[in-house]
């Protein structure tokens, strides 16, 4: 059975040396990475020197001076990577860049809290922490923010 | 302004620095600002610390900004208000339901012929065959409807940030990167090492 979901989306993130001044709407657009139609409908947040962010129809965009990410909640995902090989290799080639990621964002409905919260038991049973799963934040309040513990568990 | 701890309450206008934005200011608070207040706010006000080489002047590492009177300070912790971890898209999003990569085969005046790959089923070879009136493609696709030119097409449901949703059919031609010298020469020397293995 296959659950649709109710939000999707995507977002290129790239680490590196980055002058975020330059990624403007009308910078994708001069070089044909966006159409002229969309990039003149854009909504701008902020260009600067320290950082950029700006939605045009299918696209966010968020530029500090070190990472860059853009990202998309309308499929097809992959014109999201036909804009990011270009912007970096036909014309951002000599941008120093140290690291690249894609994060995949899937968001379901259920039908109320208690499903949810035996789906959520379900794929991170909180048994096997007792009683550190006292501390995993794990409950259905979100609305106060308490302090949270990253606990990591991989081979050594 | 300081204060008896020692911190600096200090209230950044940008349009007196002319959209400078200080240098020790991280950019993720920046954002965070725009995202809950949008981009009219008048100000972006942070709660820092006082540097050290802080001299008292109206310079802070090197971006001038302006002191204003206590009503316009932030009454509270910045970090109070940041938005809840509750994901909301900036726009809508689209769900395909069904995905296909097209290839255009012949075009005509009001429609084009295209073989499909279907991506949602994980075919390797493309078994379809469609005309698609040029009527689904927006504008700015019109001139991209060229023998050889590569589309996706998504069919599936459209829901607005208020919820509502509605089938939505999509063609979106591809933007591929142009093939460069240094394609074609790491293309030839990947079909050379081939070739020798076949003769080793």
């Amino acid at each position: 059975m296959t659950v649709e979901p109710e939000i999707g989306g995507v977002d290129v993130v790239i680490v590196g040396n980055l002058n975020p001044a330059i990624f403007s709407p009308q910078w994708f657009a001069m070089r044909g990475l966006l159409s002229a139609g969309v990039a003149a409908n854009a909504k701008v947040d902020v260009i600067s020197p320290r950082v950029s962010l700006f939605n045009a129809e299918w696209l966010n965009v968020s530029v500090s001076t070190d990472r860059f990410l853009c990202g998309t909640t309308q499929e097809p995902y992959v014109r999201l990577r036909d804009l990011v090989v270009r912007t970096f290799k036909e014309y951002l080639e000599h941008t120093p860049l140290r690291a690249f990621g894609i994060n995949r964002q899937v968001h379901f409905r259920v039908p109320d809290v208690p499903t949810r919260m035996r789906l959520g038991r379900r794929l991170a049973p909180i048994d096997p922490w007792s009683p550190c799963g006292a501390h995993l934040n794990l409950e259905d309040d979100r609305s106060e923010r308490k302090p949270t513990r990253r606990i990591a568990v991989c081979d050594s | 302004m300081g204060l008896d701890n020692g911190a600096v309450d200090a209230t950044f206008d940008d349009r007196d620095v002319n959209g400078q934005i200080p240098t020790d200011v991280e950019p993720r608070d920046i954002v965070e600002r725009v995202r809950r207040d949008g981009a009219n706010t008048p100000e972006l006000v942070w709660r820092q610390h006082r540097p050290s080489g802080w001299d008292g002047s109206n310079r802070w590492m090197g971006a001038t900004f302006t002191e204003q009177s206590e009503s316009h300070e932030l009454q509270q912790d910045p970090l109070a208000g940041l938005p809840s971890e509750r994901f909301t898209p900036n726009g809508p999003t689209l769900i395909a339901q069904q995905e296909w990569e097209g290839t255009v085969l012949s075009v005509s005046g009001t429609d084009f012929m295209a073989k499909l790959l279907d991506i949602t089923a994980g075919a390797t070879v493309e078994e379809e065959e469609a005309t698609i009136s040029r009527r689904e493609l927006s504008d700015d696709d019109q001139p991209k409807v060229t023998l050889g030119a590569v589309f996706r097409w998504v069919l599936g449901y459209e829901k607005s940030v208020s919820g509502t949703r509605r089938r939505v059919s999509q063609i979106v031609f591809r933007d591929l990167p142009r093939v460069t010298a240094e394609d074609v020469a790491r293309g030839e020397a990947w079909a050379d090492g081939l070739l020798r293995s076949f003769e080793s």
